[in-house]
This record gives structure tokens, sequence and C-alpha cells, in this order.
């Protein structure tokens, strides 16, 4: 029993030595000890895989805003990094930020084979859905503001031609009074 | 008052009118609701235009007034108000889908809410609302050339049947139209009554009937005319209307994935009430997970007695049912303000039956329910709101938390579930800071992962655990997988307490707040797409 103990340890303590920032912000979470991966994947001088490793944690956390932020910053450093943009992404289609995943898929496809393309189709498709979704809200909302002024236009000149109609009467009822009188 | 020269069956027309004028008033937010909500910005946006359109419909009433057969004119306004009243329940889906497209989350919809169900409420019921605001003006001068008299008096006798008929209209409408005849059936039934004294205004005249008869033809037309609410996600296993909302549940996936939500009102991407078939934690992103903490947290033994204030379908007592410590005996008590939603989660949701061990308080108020309750709780969970997104003012103020506070047993606990953007969301800044003031302790708010709500807990004697603190982990148990997410740093805060509140029963602007959290999630999200 303590042999293999002994073993187990062994056999553990070059990996744990040889682990990576981001490798071990990896293994922690999968243990659910996401404060100390993030702490770990913060201390990342590499500052592609400090990004890479905040949004694993954090995303994993149930901290979507916060692991979008993250890879963003990423993105900044290596605009171009497959892991990241894709996993923003999806991030931006959680958080219902059609536009941004748009945006991020489009940067993705440019540099991906036809199945890759095949794959991301979907993510696609729903990030048009939620850039189709925000165009229908902006009109939806110019057109309550375009009925309501339209009303306004409306009861305006209804006004306004009522007072030159009643001020029309009034001079045709003088002009009939001066006439008989 | 000498009601004579045939005036008195002018002023039942009157009374009969000004109750159609409150049908529409009341009925229309209901009407409005599946798409914007009864929040206090439709209310406002609703009686607004009712009002508008009523100020129009005396003076354009003044105009008709001057002519010289104010009676023929009366049963063309009436005929008119008849059809557009009876026809408002199937122009609602098409008027109201202009304005408030599918699939808008609620985070995006603040500014349709309050836009949208203007524009909606203009076109649909200012119509009716011109017309019938057109009777009062003729009814006085037909009183006042039949009688002969003063306009005062004329004027007097009109207003008073106009407005107790107003007053029938609005408690024949809260508490008889609406629960027994629906929202169809009200509509109906007020065009109905209006085509007929249309008709009878005619033949009265001895004039041309047909105006009546069309007006007539017309609201029966209507009872064919096909209404809709946008439909759901998933598929519809029923639908009521209470005195409060639409009420629905809608179920999803299919076996052990299935799950059913009740939602309420607008929906939107939001639900009331949650149920799946076993009890027990929901899948992460619920919310109720997070209020079967302090049970564990106490190191509860024998029994755990729970007071749930906003209790919907029961959700709080079944994922605690499942997730308390073993041996331990849960002891719940709910209050909803709504029992149509009570009596659909005894069909669809399983709540269970009354007992002594589960009393459900349906139709109570929450802070009612609290007062009314003996004994001590040893958790009481607040999930009390209205229209999809309001905390009522009354559940969060200084002095109603004082009350809570008042109720729970020593070391008991207050979990508050704050639908919040973030920890700095004003909303939740506010109602926690409140809570802390009442409880002379901070408040511990946690971001509930992958949702937008946060959970304030309360302790009645001392400060919540934080993360770090020796009693906050839990060695064990299913709710013990809940705490690592929410322990990294900007995840969690301690809120304290505030001089003065930030919100008290005299002072309270939750609702302002609320908008401001909405606008602001916009805003997060407007800039992220700017990107």
């Amino acid at each position: 029993m303590t042999a293999a103990l002994c073993i187990l340890v062994l056999a553990w303590l070059p990996q744990a030595a040889s682990e990576t920032p981001l490798q071990g912000a990896v293994r922690l979470t999968a243990e659910e000890r996401f404060v100390e991966a993030l702490k770990l994947a913060r201390t990342d001088d590499d500052a592609l895989f400090r990004a890479q490793g905040e949004l694993f944690v954090l995303q994993r956390a149930g901290a979507l805003d916060e692991a979008l932020s993250a890879g963003l910053r990423g993105l900044e450093v290596a605009p171009k990094d497959p892991w990241l943009l894709e996993r923003c992404a999806n991030l931006a289609l959680s958080l219902g930020s059609g536009g941004l995943a748009q945006g991020l898929l489009d940067e993705l496809v440019q540099s991906v084979g036809p199945l890759e393309q095949e794959r991301l189709a979907p993510l696609l498709t729903a990030a048009r859905g939620l850039v189709q979704g925000r165009q229908a809200k902006t009109a939806a909302l110019a057109r309550a503001r375009a009925v309501l002024l339209g009303i306004a236009a409306l009861l305006a000149l209804a006004a306004l031609l009522g007072r030159v109609f009643a001020g029309r009467a009034l001079t045709l009822r003088r002009q009939r009074a001066a006439a008989r009188g | 008052m000498g009601v004579g020269s045939g005036s008195a069956g002018l002023l039942w027309l009157v009374a009969v009118a000004g109750a159609g004028t409150m049908v529409v008033e009341l009925a229309a937010v209901r009407l409005l609701a599946p798409w914007f909500g009864s929040s206090q910005a439709v209310w406002t946006n609703v009686i607004g235009v009712v009002l508008f359109a009523l100020a129009l419909g005396y003076f354009l009433g003044s105009k008709l007034a001057a002519r010289p057969q104010p009676l023929a004119a009366l049963g063309w306004v009436l005929a008119f108000g008849a059809a557009s009243t009876a026809w408002l329940p199937a122009l609602a889906a098409p008027v109201a889908d202009l304005f408030m497209p599918a699939g808008v989350t609620l985070d995006r919809a603040a500014e349709l809410f309050v836009w949208g169900s203007l524009a909606s409420a203009a076109l649909l019921f200012a119509p009716a609302a011109v017309a019938l605001g057109c009777v009062g003006p003729l009814a006085v001068e037909i009183v006042a050339r039949r009688s002969g008299g003063h306009a005062g008096s004329a004027g007097g006798k009109v207003l008073c049947a106009s407005t107790l008929g107003s007053l029938a209209g609005t408690f024949g409408t809260t508490h008889f139209a609406l629960p027994g005849l629906g929202l169809k059936g009200t509509f109906l039934l007020a065009g109905v009554c209006l085509g007929v004294l249309s008709l009878i205004s005619f033949v009265f005249q001895r004039r041309a009937t047909w105006p009546g008869i069309g007006a007539l033809v017309c609201v029966v037309l209507s009872f064919a005319a096909a209404t809709r609410t946008p439909s759901p996600t998933g598929t519809l296993l029923a639908e009521v209307q209470s005195a409060y909302q639409t009420v629905r549940v809608v179920e999803t996936g299919a076996g052990a994935e299935r799950m059913r939500q009740l939602q309420v009102n607008e929906g939107l991407d939001s639900f009331q009430s949650v149920w799946q078939p076993e009890s027990g934690l929901l899948p992460v992103g619920y919310y109720y997970n997070y209020f079967c903490l302090p049970p564990w947290w106490s190191g509860a033994q024998g029994t755990w007695r729970v007071m749930v204030l906003g209790l919907g379908a029961g959700t709080s007592w079944r994922v605690l049912e499942g997730s308390l410590p073993a041996g331990v005996r849960l002891v719940a008590t709910g209050a909803e303000i709504d029992p149509a939603v009570i009596d659909l989660a005894r069909e669809f949701l399983e709540l269970a039956p009354q007992s002594p061990e589960r009393q459900t308080l349906a139709g109570w108020d929450a802070r009612a329910a609290l007062r009314a309750m003996q004994g001590q709780f040893d958790e009481i969970i607040l999930d009390t709101y209205a229209n999809q997104m309001e905390m009522p003012a009354h559940l969060c103020s200084v002095e109603f938390f004082r009350e809570v506070r008042g109720r729970l047993a020593p070391g008991g606990w207050l979990a508050i579930n704050i639908g919040g953007f973030s920890l700095n969301d004003p909303v939740v800044q506010a109602v926690a800071a409140t809570a802390a003031t009442a409880f002379q302790s901070a408040a511990l708010c946690v971001r509930v992962p992958f949702s937008r709500n946060v959970v304030a807990y309360l302790k009645a004697n001392g400060t919540p655990f934080v993360p770090g603190d020796s009693g906050w982990s839990l060695a064990e148990g299913p709710v013990a997988k809940l705490l690592p997410p929410v322990e990294i740093s900007s995840r969690w805060a301690l809120i304290h307490p505030a001089t003065p509140a930030p919100l008290s029963d005299d002072r309270n602007p939750i609702e302002r707040l609320q908008a401001q959290s909405i606008l602001l999630a916009a805003q997060a999200c407007a800039e992220r797409e700017e990107r």
C-alpha cells in the first residue's frame, strides 16, 4: 500500500514540476478549484496563454461576461488565435452579442478548412439570427417612435385646420351679418 | 334631481358608456401584457393614452353637440365605440408584433416596453376611447335641450351617471368579467352592450337603424376573429387568464431532460417557476439551487422550517426537498399572490397538496402572509417578482426586512433572489444594502453562475460566511459543488448597511433602479457589439 502510494507520488512529481501555468489551471479547473486555477493562470508570462487560461477557468465557473473580457484581451495580443476566436464567439452568443460573435466567426472561418467551416456553420447561423433580432428590435423602436410622431403630427394638423376653418366660418358669418345689416 | 323627458334612459346609456371606458382602460393592459408586460411604465402609457383620447373625445363631442341632431351623433359614436372595442382582442397581436418582434431578450426589450407599449396603446385603444369620450358632451347637450334647464344641472346628472357606470365597470372588469369571461369575452361584452345602445338610440329617434345594426354585425364578426399571444419556445401545456396576469405552462426537452416552466405575461426569455421530474438541485444556472446552502451552513438537524415569499409553482420547495442534509425534515410554508399559479402548479408542476408540512397561502400578499404566520423560521426565501423583473416596492423596504428579521429563529437566514446583471447593479446594491441595514450586518451577495441572478444571504445574528471562512466550505452533500464557482473574488461581495437605507416604505425608487439596471445591461451589450 505504502509502496503504491510512493510510486503514485513519484509519478506525479515530475509532471507537476513541468506543468505550465496554463496546464495547471486546466487541471485545477477540472478539480473545481477555480480560485487557485485563476490565480495560477494569471501568473503565465505569455499574454496569450494567460488569456486562454483565464477564459477557460472563468467560463467553466459560469462567469461568462468576465470570461469574454479575458478572451477579448487575448485577441488583442493574438487576433488570429483560433481557440480564442471560437471560445469568444461562443461566449458572445451566450451573452446575446450576435454582432460580436459574427465578427469573430467571420475571422475564424477565413483561417480554417472546409470541414471546420461546416462545423462552424450553425454558430454563424445563430450569430446572424441574433444580429437580425437586434435589427428587428431597432426597427420596431423606430416604428413605434414614427407612429407616435405621426399621430402627434395628425393631431397638430387637425388643430390647425380646425382653427383655419373656424376663422373662415367666423369671417363668413360676419360678412353675412354685415350684408344683412 | 329630476330626471324626466326620457332622460333616465339616456343616463343609463351614459352609465354603460362609462363602464365601457373602464373596461377598455383596465383590460387594455392585460391585452398588451403578453408582449410588454404590465409594469408601471405600461400602465402609465395605457392610462395616459386613454386619458388623452378621452380629452379628444370630450372636445370632439362638444363640437358634435353644437349640431342640430346630437342624438344621431350619439348613435354614431356608440356604434363606432362598439366596433372598435369588440375588435381589440383580434387586433392586439398584429399591432403589438409591429413593436415587439419575437426573440428579443429581457435586457434588450427595455426601450420597447416603453415606446412599443405607448405606440400599441395609441393605435389600439385611442379610437374606442375617443368615441366613448364623445358620449358625455353629447348626453349633456341632449339632457339640457330636453329639460330646458341649466347646463350645470344637465352636466351634473351626466357626470354622476358616467362616474357610477365607470365604478361598476372598474369592479366588474377586475372581479367578474376578466376571470369569468376572459379577455376576449370581456371586450366582446362591452362591444355588444355599446352596439345594442347604439341600435336603441337609432330606434328611439325613428331614424334609419343601419349604423347600429352595422356595429352589432361588426361586433358579432369579431367573435370569429382569431386572437393569439406570442408563441412560446416549447410545448404549451396550459394557459389561463388570472386576476393578475396571463399565466402559462410550457414544456421543453424529453425524458430526464424534460423541464416545465411557468411563464407570466411577456415571458421573453424568463420564467417564474421551473420543474424537472426529480426533486433536488436543478441544472447549473438556476438560482433556486442557492437557496439550499443555509441548512448546510447551519448544520441543520431535525426540522428545517422554511417560508417562501413568492412561492410561484413551488420550485424552491422541490429543490430543497431533494437537497437537505440526511435526516432533516422540511416543514415549508409558501405565499403566492396569484391563486391561478397554485392551481396550475398542482396540475402540472407537482406542487405538494396542503398539509401540516406543506402550507400554501394562495392569494396572499407576501408581507401580509408574513405577518399572519405564527412561529419562527430557520430560513425565509424572498423570491417575489411582479411583471418578470419588478420587485414590489413594499417587499424590499427596510421596514419589510425588519419584519422578516423578526420572524427568523436565532441563527436563521434570509435568502433573496435579486435580478441583476452584476454585483454593482443598482438594484442589487440597493436591495442588499437595505436588507443589511435592517439586519444590522452585511449581506453576502453571490452571482449565480450562468445566469443574471444574484442571491443575497443575511443572517439573523451575525454575518454570513464568506469564501475563506472556516464555515464556508462544505465537505459533503449535493450542494458542496455550488460553492467553488462563486468563490472567485469577482463573483461575490459583502454589501454593508447604509444610512439612511436606500429603500423604505416612504421613499422607494426601486422601479427607477430597475429601469437603470436594464439600461446599463443594454449599454454593456452594445459596447461589446461595437468592438
